[in-house]
This record gives structure tokens, C-alpha cells and sequence, in this order.
């Protein structure tokens, strides 16, 4: 031990032995709760991630449906639309004399019905 | 104690939470005094040593050479005890040489002495208050703390020679003044 040492005790913060153990504790709760942060906020934006891909597909499917439903509902008429000219006159020679409608349909969007 | 670190340091490092406590039972305070060597303020320096112990114990994977740890550690408390000390200035707070200590029922004589020491620690560079804090209070080695510190061994011996004479005149003007305004 020194001699010469000056008396610093009352700038000890281990002196209140109550408040620097609360100190510790403090310090600590605070190193695990840090510690604990960082994986929350990971799993955090991965869930962010996967709830944000699940709506966008389920956009998609509204957007989607009434095309769907729509080509459900006439399928002659769509098959006609925008198919090979050539291949629809020698489909109509082989099945019969086609309907008015028909060859309009097959060449335009004209609602004639 | 280097060789103590290290392995504290690897072992914290893995998750081990004996580890971290041991660490921060034996650096809370040496962290408290370096940075009362920078805020000059008993209260302040209690949170600016938690602050910066729990922020190096967070990145702990940063610290490059384990074995010598205090150095890493008080180098970011210096640094926290210094944004502290500019935050400070922008609030324009008062220098918290008013010890907020009071309200929490600190006995006048204890505040008395605090504010006598801290003035007389105004007297010191900062590393000489950090040299004779360390050896006077925390009881460390020349040795530890020249590591700590970045200082030969030689410098910390001087530090602390300078230190203690200024101190000693200091308080003992400063208690002739109050003897004879008294």
C-alpha cells in the first residue's frame, strides 16, 4: 500500500454498496435487453417480408379474377378473337357454314348480339 | 489481468453471461473514473460509465485485441464522455457540479467533500486525473495502467507524482480559505 495515496472514497460509487450493485444491474439489463434487440428486429422484418409477398399475391389474384371469369363465360368467342385466319375458314369449311357472328367476332372487338 | 480479459472476452463473446457480469463488476468503475476525468461530475460520470460499458459490451465481436481490453473500453468511454460533455454544452445545461446526488439524501459533509475534490481535480490534465483516480481509487498497478492508458510506465509514475502535489495544494489552500472565512 502507498502512503501518499490521497483519499478519493468519497467519489467512490462502490461506497453506497446498495446503488452500485443497482448500477451493475442496470448495466446489465441494458447489455441483454441490446442484446435481445437485434434478432427481434430480424425476425421482425422477415415476418414485414413475408405478410408484404402474401398480399401482393393476393392483389395480383383480385386483379387476375374477372379476366379469368370473363374467359370462363365466352369461350368460343375468345378463341375466335386474335386466332389464325387461315385456320378458322378451314375449321368453319370442315364444320359448316359459320354463324353472322362469328367471323365479326373473329375479326374485331364488335359487339353485334 | 490481460490474460483474465482474453479469456473473459472470448468467453462474453459467446453468449456466456457469467462472463459479462464479471466484466462489468470489474470495469463499471474504472469506466466511472475515467469518465469523471472528462465530465468532472459524479452524477454524470455514473451514467456516461454505464452508457459506454453496456454500448462496448453490445459490439464486444469490434474489439481486435482482446488482451488488452481496458485500453478498447476506456477509449470509448472518453469518446461517450466527451458527446457528452458537447450535448451538454448545446442544451446550455449547467455544468453539474450541483450534484443531483442531493435529492437522493447524500449526506451534506459527503457533497461538501465531493465538490472540494472535484474542484481540485479541475487543477489536472485529464490524464493525470485519469493516472491518480486509477491508482489512488481503484488501486491500480503502474503497469495496468500505463496499458489502460497508452502511457509508459515512467509517465504514469510522473502523472501521478504531479498530480498528488497539485492536489495536495489545492485542498490545502482551499481549506485555509474556508478555515478563515469560517
Amino acid at each position: 500500500m502507498d502512503d501518499d495515496r490521497i483519499d478519493f472514497s468519497a467519489l467512490d460509487p462502490k461506497r453506497d454498496a446498495i446503488r452500485f450493485t443497482r448500477m451493475v444491474e442496470m448495466t446489465l439489463a441494458g447489455i441483454r435487453s441490446s442484446a435481445l434487440g437485434a434478432p427481434k428486429l430480424v425476425n421482425q422484418l422477415v415476418v414485414w417480408g413475408r405478410t408484404a409477398v402474401a398480399a401482393a399475391a393476393l392483389l395480383a389474384l383480385v386483379a387476375w379474377l374477372p379476366t379469368l371469369l370473363e374467359d370462363g363465360r365466352s369461350p368460343s368467342a375468345s378463341a375466335l378473337r386474335g386466332s389464325d385466319p387461315v385456320e378458322l375458314i378451314s375449321q368453319w369449311a370442315k364444320t359448316g357454314v359459320p354463324s353472322e357472328a362469328d367471323p365479326l367476332d373473329a375479326l374485331g372487338d364488335l359487339d353485334v348480339r | 489481468m490481460d490474460a483474465e480479459d482474453t479469456v473473459l472476452v472470448a468467453r462474453a463473446r459467446s453468449g456466456d453471461a457469467a462472463a459479462l457480469e464479471i466484466l462489468v463488476r470489474r470495469y463499471l468503475r474504472p469506466a466511472y473514473i475515467v469518465a469523471l476525468s472528462v465530465v468532472r461530475s459524479a452524477a454524470d460520470a455514473e451514467d456516461v460509465a454505464q452508457e459506454a460499458l453496456m454500448g462496448a459490451l453490445h459490439r464486444l465481436d469490434q474489439c481486435r485485441e482482446p488482451d488488452r481490453f481496458a485500453r478498447w473500453l476506456f477509449t470509448a468511454v472518453r469518446h461517450r464522455a466527451f458527446n457528452y460533455l458537447e450535448q451538454r454544452k448545446l442544451r446550455g445545461a449547467l455544468l453539474s457540479s450541483q450534484f443531483p446526488e442531493e435529492a437522493r439524501q447524500v449526506d451534506p459533509a459527503t457533497i461538501r467533500l465531493r465538490k472540494r475534490l472535484i474542484a481540485s481535480l479541475e487543477k489536472l490534465s485529464e490524464t493525470q486525473r485519469q493516472v491518480v483516480l486509477l491508482h489512488d481509487l481503484e488501486e491500480w498497478t503502474h503497469a495496468e495502467i500505463a496499458a489502460s492508458l497508452d502511457i509508459s510506465e515512467v509517465m504514469s509514475r510522473q502523472h501521478l507524482f504531479v498530480a498528488r502535489r497539485l492536489l495536495r495544494q489545492h485542498l490545502a489552500n482551499d481549506f485555509l480559505q474556508e478555515t478563515n472565512h469560517g
